[in-house]
């Protein structure tokens, strides 16, 4: 058996080296823009919404979303995803 | 999962399990760097070290000047600290919902025996397989949490092959039409039990595990299907029940959470338990031996950062040689494309 199997729960792993700093930086940034484009859309929204007597947000909380737009949530999470997994690796994206 | 089981996450929860259940297409082009940077390092599989520290030192080694393995290494380690977090905060969202549910699931013909008292082993207690948050034991609904988030909603959408069908495509692998009494060894949340019950539709279908909470899953889902599972919280390879008791002995993807000598006195188990005639069938990863040098340091690896302490020597056991030193006879192991997996061992108690 394995000497230790707890040392498993929190392995030693080699990842970030100082000189990857300055990609993460560009990692962080480009996830900050996209944090603040959707935050600023969802206030939008709920200001639209709300002159028109709608309040959003508990309707928001409880939906469950059927296919079609499970297939588009999932797309917009993988480009977002993309775009920031590419910053932090130094890979040119044009997303 | 039964329908009611199935939590309906609000939008924090919902979108966040959404965003780990996404992060494999999102890591893709990262992952297709690495895998040019793996090219170009290891153009001869053959000619990596026979030993897999040294084998893993070197790739390391070599991988670490690449950002996008560095890269991935990092967002990796993010998953696997907070896949468990998530998906609990996404329970306690809608907790006060589903709790009645999961209590009302708690009656019925399924049962749990708890053992209070029970030592727990050394190569289990303490340990958070799959690196999740606190272990297996850690929250009241720790069970419930991993099946029908983790394992549904996050493994289930990307696992390579689908992890129902395969259960189910091991299930009816058994070589009779029927079975009166079925025993899955380790047994956890009852996935693989339930492709035996929906398998063997008549059969008396006991289970055993060292985890209270995920039994308990297993018997809120038998509930909600209205079988009978009995379900006791006691180790696979030491069960206390009587001999000859059962005509089937099956397992799923336990073998890889146990060490070699536990796996070794888990096919004597289910040897003794079987009456003479009944039949065994173990499944678990790919075997080492079917994958080249290569392939075996990505399994290790993952492995090693994944919360599988006992990976290593369980995938590079002969588990056919394993199940004919127990005493079984005409034992066959395939191992099943395109990935190797499940590994299949079958076997015969003499009659």
């Amino acid at each position: 058996m394995n000497a230790d199997p707890k040392s498993y729960n929190k392995p030693d792993r080699n990842m970030l080296l100082e000189s990857d700093v300055d990609s993460l930086a560009q990692a962080v940034v480009t996830l900050t823009q996209e944090l603040w484009v959707l935050a600023d859309r969802q206030l939008v929204t709920e200001a639209v919404l709300a002159k028109h007597g709608i309040d959003l947000a508990e309707e928001v909380d409880l939906h469950q979303p059927d296919e079609d737009l499970q297939a588009k949530l999932d797309d917009r999470s993988r480009a977002i995803m993309k775009r920031v997994f590419n910053s932090l690796a130094g890979i040119s994206s044009d997303e | 999962m039964s329908e009611e089981l199935h939590a309906r996450l609000r939008q924090r929860g919902r979108a966040s399990v959404d965003f780990l259940a996404n992060m494999g297409f999102g890591m893709s082009d990262m992952r297709n760097s690495v895998e040019e940077e793996i090219k170009r390092i290891v153009p001869d599989p053959d000619a990596l070290p026979d030993d897999l520290d040294q084998r893993d030192a070197r790739m390391q080694q070599s991988l670490g000047a690449s950002t996008a393995y560095r890269a991935s290494q990092a967002v990796g380690e993010w998953m696997a600290t907070h896949h468990g977090l998530t998906a609990k905060h996404a329970f306690e969202e809608v907790r006060d919902e589903i709790e009645p549910v999961l209590k009302k699931f708690e009656e019925g013909g399924s049962t749990v025996e708890a053992s209070p008292d029970m030592e727990a082993p050394a190569y289990w207690d303490g340990v958070d397989f799959h690196r999740t948050a606190g272990g297996w034991e850690e929250h009241e609904y720790q069970g419930y949490i991993h099946a029908d988030i983790v394992h549904t909603r996050l493994v289930a959408k990307s696992f390579p092959g689908g992890i129902w069908s395969q259960r189910l495509m091991v299930a009816g692998l058994a070589p009779k039409d029927h079975y009166d009494k079925i025993i899955d060894l380790g047994c956890s949340t009852g996935h693989f039990t339930r492709a035996l019950q929906e398998t063997y539709p008549d059969a008396e279908i006991t289970g055993v595990d060292l985890s209270l909470k995920t039994i308990q899953q297993a018997q809120r889902l038998g509930n909600a299907n209205g079988w009978s599972w009995k379900l006791y919280q006691r180790p696979a390879e030491d069960t206390g029940f009587e001999a000859e008791s059962f005509d089937l002995a099956g397992s799923y993807i336990l073998l890889h959470e146990i060490p070699a000598h536990t796996i070794k006195q888990l096919f004597k188990e289910a040897f003794r338990l079987l009456k003479p005639g009944g039949d065994m069938i173990m499944s678990d990863v790919t075997r080492y031996s079917d994958l080249d040098k290569l392939a075996v340091w990505r399994a290790d690896a993952g492995a090693k950062y994944g919360g599988e302490p006992h990976w290593r020597e369980s995938a590079s056991l002969d588990l056919a040689e394993i199940a004919r030193e127990a005493g079984f006879v005409d034992v066959t192991a395939q191992s099943y494309p395109p990935f190797n997996y499940p590994h299949v061992v079958q076997g015969r108690k003499p009659a």
